[in-house]
């Protein structure tokens, strides 16, 4: 009895000195009770926003040659401008999962461009390159393969770097280069602190060779927001929250207005010094799609350059730009590239040149301009190869 | 300033820090300042009209209190106030409906309509105007009825202008808004934190649930007339879900705000959609205008102390001027209407069931079991949300086409891509599961305090809700809808 007196004695006495420990150090158990809440809401916010779907449109990394790229296996939703909510795939792409080697009897094609290849903004399913694989297949009799390799803001010489890095490990048999008349805008080094505008440039010589040049990738990621993005690459990758408290400071931050400003509107003023600027520039745009063409000859890959239609975000109006399409098809012609222009096709086929139900408000391809383009490439690619293989029979 | 941007957020601490480090013979004047600086960071000319109605209101009460003409400078006053916000608010309305009916009788007539027509005038309704008219009046009505005036300028000033329930209300009663500033305010940890977890949840309310079903309610009404069935009664709940989660919200935000700085505004809202009936669901919606309109136009034109159609006809005048309040609109008319011979049904009912006493009796019985109070809140919400269908319509043809959908079999797509695009049903669910489970079970709650017991975790969790909150809200700030009126 007095054992167990005692030892309960004891007990009594451990307990009331731990409590002394504690109260001893009320900041400690504050601190403790603090990062314990920290990490339960983490988890919880975590949570909600991954039912959510939110903090997911961030969805281009840092990538020391091209610049930037997508992130592989992210899951992106995007709610700017339409809505549209995917996975990609393990090589950073747009795409379902797809295998490197070329599965038998399948016709591949490569699709290359920016944003309006991409993407993001209709469903999958909805996408040209989808319905394009759909409607090929069935005029072809046999499986296509669409690969979309379009990434937001890539530039010309961004997409040649992507087929040389990754896309023809795939061995298309078809790449096609989706071209709106605003690339010229992308041709020249440009110093804005944002990953969407670090783009390598390729000059040429004077014997026509490209010359990279990646002064932009170098210096972006040696000053403060380059390394800030390269020192947050996992937060960004994986914590929706990270990129909710991004979305929130980009919003508040004091003058957000101007730089928002500076990354929407078009840098060239109106159409006229669009059409001066792509004449003086065409000699940085020809030899990259020479080259690109070249390379995929030898690849034994054909290529087709696509002028597709563009307006300016909010308006409808298409952008003309005759000269910069001449020489575009001048370029193909000389490259012994297929052309098609879609944005001569829209002209004819959209009712009273009423463009709006084919754009998005911000200028991206609605549903119905999916449609159009995926119907009537898939016509001109039909019967392209239906021309060829007349040819080459005996 | 609105409550839901930036500027308010940085604003409102820093009131509340330097209003709490002032010695409490500066508060008053501190906040009379600050109320002013909200007031015309929107446009800083009409804070001159706030300052011209203030002082006008402020010798109209001292002179109704004097005796002399009390009747007299009353009339005065409420004339003065109403003129001024019918100039602001109906001058247009007024011009828009002469000019119409000119057009429809003048061929009739033989008058030319151009020659009687008038031009609309440019005029920008102040922000608030109908709130504050509305307390003047009522100021000045019970000053006339024996009530003390205001005798200091500044804490008149400040009943007028006080930021928190400036713009949208709630109508204060200046009895109850005085008292708090007679007496000096003393700080509270809890009052503090009271008022914080009010604005947090006013501010879930607006950004995470209301913003949302914006545009799915937008996409509805401007597609009227190719609404399916299913996707007209979407629309039309989720206004209903809208309008109490934004306004709500922004009572919610001016009450906490208040509550930090020591003062107590009355509430505005008790769960109005479980309201089992019409009377009891103006007893829980929008309450400080219900009872201002009881008080100072019902109560006036006879009230319930009369024979019955006349008690009938004053019901329908006051919800007809109540739905004219909200906006200078027909549609707004339609819904005034539309609430009065509700309220008029009821009490028909009602008296109904006090003469036949065998009826009576089998009738209580039903109401009182569940079944009844389940059959009484539906009917109650569904005679609610048919309202809200003139009450969101740019139209009154508009709110009919609505209403046809309601009722129509056909299948439509127009919301689709706004449901699947905003992340409202999460927001809606997170709310529910805080007000229904935490808020409305005293085991979960207390379970919850003892879970977070320190300030510190405390702190952790509010700026989580924050981040959720703001996460969850659409891109692009939406004014809170009460502002238009």
């Amino acid at each position: 009895m007095k054992t167990e007196l005692a030892e309960t004695e004891k007990k009594l006495s451990d307990i009331e000195g731990n409590t002394a420990n504690v109260t001893a150090y009320p900041w400690l158990k504050a601190l403790v009770q603090m990062n314990i809440a920290l990490f339960i809401g983490l988890v919880f916010l975590e949570a909600v926003f991954y039912l959510a779907r939110v903090g997911e449109s961030d969805h281009l990394m840092p990538d020391q040659k091209l610049g930037f790229k997508p992130f592989a296996h992210k899951r992106i939703t995007q709610r700017n401008e339409g809505f549209g909510s995917f996975q990609f795939n393990s090589f950073g792409m747009q795409n379902d999962e797809i295998t490197l080697t070329k599965p038998i009897n399948v016709y591949r094609i490569a699709v290359f461009g920016d944003s309006y290849v991409e993407s993001l903004q209709v469903p999958r399913e909805s996408n040209y390159c989808s319905l394009l694989a759909k409607e090929l297949s069935r005029e072809l009799g046999k499986p296509t393969e669409v690969l979309n390799f379009g990434v937001s803001n890539y530039s010309l010489a961004q997409d040649y770097l992507r087929y040389q890095t990754l896309a023809k490990d795939f061995n298309p048999d078809l790449v096609i280069i989706a071209y709106r008349v605003g690339e010229t805008e992308k041709v020249l080094p440009d110093n804005r602190q944002s990953l969407a505008f670090v783009r390598p440039v390729l000059f040429v010589d004077q014997n026509g060779k490209l010359i990279y040049n990646n002064t932009v990738v170098a210096n972006f990621y040696k000053a403060k927001e380059g390394k800030r993005l390269l020192n947050t690459q996992i937060l960004r990758e994986y914590s929706r929250t990270w990129n909710t408290l991004g979305r929130m400071q980009q919003s508040w931050a004091v003058g957000s207005k101007d730089t928002e400003g500076k990354a929407s509107s078009p840098l060239i003023a109106d159409e006229k010094t669009r059409e001066k600027f792509a004449a003086c520039y065409w000699f940085m745009i020809d030899p990259i799609l020479k080259n690109f063409a070249k390379e995929c000859a030898a690849n034994h890959t054909a290529i087709l350059i696509m002028r597709t239609p563009m307006v300016h975000p909010g308006e409808y109006v298409l952008s003309r730009n005759e000269v910069e399409t001449d020489q575009l098809e001048a370029t193909a012609r000389e490259a012994k590239a297929d052309f098609i222009n879609l944005d001569r096709l829209l002209q004819l086929n959209a009712k009273n040149h009423d463009y709006r139900p084919y754009f998005l408000e911000g200028s991206h391809f609605s549903k119905p301009m999916h449609k159009f383009i995926a119907k009537n490439l898939a016509k001109h690619i039909a019967s392209t190869i239906s021309n060829s293989s007349q040819e080459s029979a005996p | 300033m609105l409550f839901n941007s930036v500027t308010y957020l940085l604003f409102l601490p820093v009131v509340v820090i330097a209003f709490w480090l002032l010695p409490n013979r500066f508060r008053s004047f501190f906040l009379l300042g600050t109320s002013f600086f909200f007031y015309m960071s929107w446009l800083p000319v009409y804070g001159f009209l706030l300052a011209a109605l203030t002082v006008t209101n402020y010798f109209l009460g001292q002179s109704i209190s004097a005796g002399k003409h009390s009747g007299r400078y009353l009339a005065i006053g409420v004339i003065f106030n109403l003129a001024t916000l019918s100039y602001y608010k109906y001058a247009n309305f007024a011009i828009e409906s002469w000019n119409k009916a000119a057009q429809v009788l003048g061929p009739w007539l033989q008058i030319p309509a151009q020659s009687v027509s008038f031009p609309l005038q440019n005029i920008l309704l102040p922000l608030g105007i109908s709130f504050f008219v509305f307390e003047f009046i009522h100021y000045l009505t019970d000053v006339y009825k024996g009530g003390k005036p205001i005798a200091n300028f500044v804490n008149f000033s400040l009943f007028a202008s006080f930021f928190p329930s400036q713009i949208a209300g709630p109508i204060k009663r200046y009895q109850d808004f005085i008292k708090q500033l007679e007496y000096p305010h003393v700080f509270s940890a809890e009052a503090l934190e009271r008022g914080l977890r009010l604005v947090l949840q006013g501010l879930f309310k607006k950004v995470a649930i209301a913003d949302n079903l914006a545009p799915i309610v937008s996409a509805g009404f401007s597609n009227a007339s190719a609404l399916g069935g299913l996707e007209a009664w979407i629309a039309s709940c989720a206004f209903a879900i809208q309008i109490y989660c934004d306004f709500s919200g922004y009572t919610d935000m001016g009450r906490g705000s208040a509550i930090m700085l020591g003062f107590d505004l009355p509430d505005n809202f008790n769960w109005p959609y479980i309201a089992k009936n019409l009377p009891d669901f103006w007893k829980r919606w929008h309450i400080s205008l219900s009872s201002w309109l009881r008080d100072y136009l019902y109560i006036p034109l006879g009230g319930s102390k009369c024979s019955l159609p006349r008690r009938h006809n004053n019901l329908i005048i006051t919800m007809l001027l109540g739905g004219l309040w909200h906006g200078a609109s027909w549609h707004y008319v339609v819904w005034g209407a539309f609430h009065g011979v509700g309220l008029v049904f009821c009490h028909t009912y009602d008296a109904q069931l006090k003469r036949e006493a065998k009826l009576s009796i089998a009738l209580k019985k039903f109401h009182a079991s569940s079944l009844g109070v389940t059959v009484s809140v539906a009917l109650t919400f569904l005679f609610v949300l048919v309202g809200w269908v003139f009450f969101r319509a740019d139209t009154v043809t508009q709110g009919l086409q609505v209403l046809q959908a309601m009722y129509s079999f056909q299948s439509s797509t127009c919301l689709t891509e706004s449901i699947e695009k905003y992340p409202v049903v999460v927001a809606l669910a997170l709310y529910m599961i805080g007000r229904l489970l935490v808020d409305r079970f005293e085991s979960i709650r207390l379970s919850r305090d003892s879970l977070i017991p320190l300030a510190p975790a405390r702190i952790v969790a509010y700026i989580c809700v924050f981040i959720c909150a703001i996460g969850l809200s659409p891109t692009g700030k939406t004014p809170f809808i009460y502002f238009q009126f």
